[in-house]
């Protein structure tokens, strides 16, 4: 009981810090906030000319380590997908690593753009699974659905967890920090 | 918004740790007010409202297309292969149709517009019927025949209410950029065709127009956040010295604006294959074919 009585007095108290020093705190690092910042400096490099290989390829590197991480999340039929994409991307990279040309950047620019692409149509695809998910397992009961013999299993609960996790912190990158305007009505949660 | 999802992002990774290990430990009770079932519901509380503010920051446009797509592949799979039963991958279908209809009555789509109103409405009929006609699916062949025409016509509905649905409208900067870029297309296009068909007279984005090709259409997943004119400044003007190449055949996923050599990047993260059906009779002999249909995020897809 102890242990519960702490963890409500530390985050009380770090709300009341947050409260009081009214700290505009970054977003969480998400997989499309840093393929943006990649880009980005892809297109300021191939503006500028001023081609700095180490810092681009570390950056590449950095992008393919998050969309491996997202990997796991996505539609099994989507996994294979963004491997090869991955593949792809890290192909031109070290053509662009040796190389040092122009053109390869160029290329390697397009490759992104493709894995981009791809990428959003997954998180679409797995945004549409994960509503139907929840969909089914609002009418249920914990005491039902959390059995050995229930439809949720706890690697499945995990994976589902896992996917409304990242598709919030994606999310956040894109949703608009107004605070007035938003009221939750508890009948939207429910459907029909 | 941003401060309710990140609040609910917040509590569902507590929720993670607790929840399963509790969840174990309760197993075998029978008592009625076990813990693990008021974290059960706690966590459906939270992960909902995830839910409902990510309904609203979803492009519905992009969001109706991912539908007919998914539901007209099950449909043609289905249809083509008797052997399988029917029940579950249609059943599946109407759930993302009834999900669609959620997001639709969240976003208040329609309210204002009848006609979209009228689609929504019939899109709730058609769910009803649809989810009836669901218990008699492993019937005779007839019956099945008239099922699969119900849940045809369901998809169509949808693709009906993702044609209505008016293009996402960029702010003023975006559309200043815009003509720019198209200004750099036309005049590159008037290079093409010096015989005088494409004149000066023509404005960019009406150019656009008689092409058929909405420069404004999305298909973004989400609604972009606005971002700084000078950002969109420099993505644009790097822009200005790509060539207009297109490449007949590529991969579907590949076939994007992108590809096309018309890259927008102004920030958001998803834009789209641009709708190239309307790419009128001056440019027949111009461009190779593409068959757009088989794109991934199609806008042509009619259900």
């Amino acid at each position: 009981m102890g242990y519960f009585k702490d963890r409500i007095t530390l985050s009380l108290e770090e709300l009341k810090d947050a409260v009081s020093e009214n700290v505009q705190s970054e977003d969480p690092p998400s997989v499309m906030s840093s393929l943006d910042s990649v880009l980005d400096t892809l297109d300021d490099v191939l503006e500028k000319d001023s081609l700095n290989i180490a810092t681009l390829s570390a950056m590449v590197s950095n992008l393919l380590a998050q969309v491996l991480s997202f990997h796991p999340v996505v539609l099994p039929e989507d996994g294979g997908k963004i491997l090869t994409m991955c593949k792809l991307v890290l192909s031109k990279k070290l053509a662009m690593e040796e190389t040092k040309d122009r053109l390869m950047v160029e290329d390697l620019r397009r490759s992104i753009l493709a894995l981009e692409e791809l990428l959003s149509s997954c998180i679409l695809r797995v945004f549409v699974h994960v509503m139907v998910e929840l969909d089914e397992k609002s009418s249920e009961k914990c005491s039902e659905a959390l059995l050995p013999q229930g439809s949720l299993s706890t690697t499945d609960f995990d994976l589902l967890m896992d996917r409304l996790i990242q598709l919030g912190i994606i999310a956040c990158g894109f949703a608009d920090s107004n605070k007035s305007e938003y009221t939750f009505n508890y009948y939207q949660l429910n459907y029909n | 918004m941003k401060l309710c999802i990140r609040s609910a992002v917040a509590s569902l990774e507590s929720l993670d740790l607790h929840f399963v290990p509790c969840m174990l430990t309760c197993h075998g009770k029978n008592s009625s007010d076990r813990p693990c079932d008021l974290m059960f519901q706690l966590w459906k509380e939270e992960s909902m409202k995830l839910a409902v503010n990510i309904h609203k920051i979803i492009d519905t446009k992009l969001f109706a297309a991912s539908v007919v797509e998914s539901a007209t592949e099950t449909l043609n799979n289905l249809e083509s292969d008797r052997t399988a039963t029917n029940v579950k991958p249609l059943a599946r279908v109407l759930q993302i149709a009834r999900v669609f209809h959620h997001h639709l009555s969240l976003n208040s789509v329609g309210d204002d517009v009848e006609r979209l109103g009228q689609l929504r409405k019939d899109l709730n009929i058609m769910l009803k019927e649809c989810k009836a006609a669901l218990k008699y699916v492993d019937c005779e062949k007839e019956i099945s025949k008239r099922i699969f025409k119900r849940f045809r016509l369901l998809v169509h509905v949808v693709g009906k209410i993702r044609n209505e649905i008016p293009n996402y409208e960029p702010d003023v900067e975006e559309n200043e950029s815009i003509a720019r870029e198209v200004g750099h297309f036309s005049s590159r296009r008037q290079d093409l065709h010096s015989d005088g068909v494409f004149d000066d007279i023509v404005g960019a984005t009406e150019y656009f127009k008689s092409f058929g090709i909405g420069m404004t259409t999305t298909t973004r997943l989400f609604y972009p956040k606005p971002r700084g004119l000078r950002s969109n400044a420099r993505e644009y003007s790097g822009m200005r010295n790509q060539t207009i190449s297109m490449i007949p055949q590529l991969p579907s996923h590949l076939l994007s604006a992108s590809k096309l050599g018309i890259t927008r990047r102004n920030g958001q993260i998803f834009r789209q294959p641009i709708n190239i059906s309307g790419f009128g009779q001056h440019t027949k002999g111009l461009l190779p074919e593409v068959n757009i249909n088989e794109s991934t995020m199609n806008l042509n897809v009619t259900g």
